[in-house]
């Protein structure tokens, strides 16, 4: 499946208009994943992460992948997604060199966002995480301006694959 | 004609087009790659040193040996550099990157085929782009009991990238060069060498006898740049009937002396036969939690916050971890002979029993029997920023030395305001000294802090006579000139032997022509 009308989709966000619904769940499928136009991968689902797909759940047919150190094929998923998925990612330092690591197998680009503290008010930084990689993401944010310090504890990136 | 970002050194824009078209003749349009973006991951590294330097100017991924000669006749043909990746997972050494500026890799990945397991001998013939799980996956989808002894980025790496730089997993098979037998290399004029009993025309012992006659050849095909080294046999383990995992746990940073002597005759008789791994706690508590929650003050982790980690996380200030394979009983014998060594020792030792759901436990274990895991990227939270450069010195397997080295290193790295996050991987006489240099690759002066301070531990190991059995790309220059000018001349003859206008991987561990 092409995600081909990205510049569209941005459109609709930067005039406010959402132009999808949220099918997202967590325990994603492997059917799901290869059938996803948008991959939302986390660390770990919790209320961050629940915050956040939530918010980008407004804009994007999203599908959750929840990535694991321990279990390598978590991140397999990433290499077998279809050519021009976006990716978008709100994961630890660690999960986002591995990702960068799949993401290089598919010759994709993978663009750096924002990083975040969890300690911090993580609402209000999510929400102006989600709309800087989508808009990154969808080739009308511009420059890759940072949403926030870069010495968080997680990273928020998209890629395309 | 392409704008080209970067040019080889001494090549115009239009000779490299050209050159570019011929690559793209061999491999297609699609597996050649000169844009700025398409090239941005090859050049991504995290040790202390400028991405600049270590540019590339275009990457090309054949699918076949026959297409690497032709690249490499292509390379012949216009003097230009190539450097040679598996799958370039090589992190604290340089990840994909080369050693100067502008080379073009040669990406081997698409070259995955696993050629040949036989399930008797225990061997396999594998291709470099073949990953680890990859090869797993095929052992256990066709009901082989064989293992494979990956190193900790275990799934996403290459055996046969992991062999030819020395690199190390953790079962009885560590030693990964070690159990390695027969290659195929592509050399710069184009022809193909089989080493060992593959040279010989329908040998079928290539990889079951590794020295075939006459000379050896297969080492100077590894951490080095006299060919392309585009299949490699390997020696696989019998899964064993039992197996029997432990940690022992040493409460103090001196401790260290105890630990290697105690467990250096162990090693030497093969009780325990496996790579053991000597962990120290901020190597173990990096892995598992993050710096800022126990230390957000200037220079290195103090010791009192190393104390509530361990004590948070119920580590040793070094935790050995090693296992016993065999059968029951051969590892309830052996079992007797180590819990014997380390009484009285005042160390403590766990079994998989005491530690149910301890997730470090669960990685070590799973790396100790081949299988996959990335738990260890976890380091890579402690500190944050994505910068890492692993110094790797080698040590005799006895207390005193383990302990000089860990108090010079403690010193070096505390004068820049590093922590020392570092492991001993115990061989049968030897230990690698692997400490990992975490900084924060987003600051510009901790990356140049971290590059001075690699340099010192360089100095002063090296002036001690501690040698590095591996570095990255920005530090393989000084880390050749410190074995000394024969051994570099030497080097340095046969790659003019055997490549006479430099065009495979110039600089690879400080080797020009």
């Amino acid at each position: 499946m092409k995600f081909n009308c990205s510049r569209r989709k941005g459109l609709q966000i930067l005039v406010g208009l959402p132009f999808f619904h949220s099918i997202s769940g967590e325990g994603s499928t492997g059917q799901q994943v290869q059938q996803a136009e948008a991959v939302v991968l986390f660390s770990k689902v919790n209320q961050a992460s629940r915050a956040f797909v939530h918010k980008a759940s407004g804009f994007l047919d999203c599908v959750l992948l929840e990535l694991d150190l321990q279990q390598p094929a978590s991140f397999a998923s990433i290499s077998k997604l279809p050519e021009n998925t976006l990716i978008i990612g709100l994961v630890s330092e660690a999960e986002k060199i591995i990702v960068e690591s799949v993401v290089q197998n598919r010759r994709g680009y993978l663009q750096t966002t924002g990083y975040l503290h969890l300690e911090d008010s993580f609402e209000s930084s999510i929400d102006n995480l989600v709309t800087a990689i989508i808009q990154q993401g969808l080739g009308v944010g511009g420059s890759s301006q940072r949403a926030t310090s870069e010495s968080g504890t997680l990273s928020s990136f998209y890629a395309y694959i | 004609m392409a704008d080209f970002n970067v040019l080889p050194t001494g090549i115009s824009a239009q000779d490299f087009g050209n050159a570019i078209e011929e690559y793209a003749a061999v491999v297609g349009d699609d597996n050649v790659f000169v844009s700025a973006e398409n090239l941005s991951s090859y050049n991504k590294i995290m040790i202390p040193a400028d991405n600049a330097d270590h540019a590339p100017s275009a990457a090309i991924a054949p699918a076949s040996t026959e297409e690497v000669q032709a690249i490499i006749n292509i390379c012949d043909k216009y003097t230009i550099p190539v450097w040679p990746i598996s799958t370039g997972k090589n992190f604290g050494y340089g990840s994909a990157a080369c050693a100067t500026r502008g080379q073009i890799i040669l990406d081997l990945r698409r070259m995955n085929r696993i050629l040949e397991v036989d399930a008797e001998l225990g061997t396999a013939l594998v291709e470099p782009g073949v990953t680890y799980q990859q090869l797993k996956d095929y052992l256990v989808e066709n009901n082989i009991p064989l293992w494979l002894s990956p190193p900790a980025p275990s799934a996403i790496a290459s055996p046969l990238g992991n062999a030819i730089d020395r690199g190390v997993g953790y079962t009885p098979y560590g030693d990964n060069f070690f159990f390695s037998c027969g290659m195929e290399v592509v050399l710069a004029n184009g022809e193909i060498l089989r080493t060992g009993m593959g040279a010989m025309p329908n040998s079928n012992t290539w990889q079951v006898f590794k020295w075939g006659y006459g000379p050896y050849l297969d080492g100077i095909f590894t951490q080095s740049n006299y060919g392309v080294v585009t299949k490699l046999g390997m020696w696989l383990m019998p899964e064993p009937p039992a197996f029997k995992p432990f940690v022992i746990r040493f409460p103090n940073d001196n401790d260290i002396e105890k630990a290697i002597d105690i467990m250096r005759p162990l090693r030497i008789a093969q009780i325990i036969p496996n790579a053991v791994v000597i962990a120290h706690a901020l190597w173990e508590g990096g892995s598992e939690v993050v710096r800022a929650d126990y230390y957000q003050g200037e220079g290195s982790i103090p010791d009192e916050a190393v104390e509530r980690m361990k004590a948070d996380l119920g580590m040793g200030a070094w935790n050995i971890y090693a296992g016993l394979y065999g059968t029951p009983e051969q590892i309830e014998l052996n079992w007797n002979i180590v819990t014997g060594a380390f009484a009285g020792s005042g160390a403590l030792i766990q079994e998989e029993a005491d530690l149910k759901d301890n997730s470090t436990f669960d990685y070590r274990s799973k790396l100790m029997r081949g299988d996959m895991t990335l738990k260890e990227f976890g380091l890579y939270n402690w500190r944050g920023g994505g910068g890492s450069a692993w110094f790797a010195p080698v040590a005799q397997a006895r207390g005193s030395e383990g302990l000089r080295q860990m108090q010079l290193a403690k010193d070096i790295l505390g004068k820049y305001g590093f922590d020392y996050v570092a492991e001993y991987i115990v061989g049968w006489r030897e230990g690698h000294h692997i400490i990992d240099l975490l900084f924060n690759k987003n600051d510009p002066e901790e990356t140049q802090r971290a590059n001075l301070c690699f340099n010192e531990l360089l100095d002063e190991f090296t002036a001690r006579g501690w040698g590095s059995y591996r570095t990255n790309i920005a530090f393989m220059d000084k880390v050749a000139d410190s074995f000394g000018s024969v051994k570099k001349d030497v080097n340095q003859s046969i790659k003019r032997a055997l490549d006479p206008k430099g065009i495979i991987a110039p600089g690879k561990s400080g080797i020009f022509t």
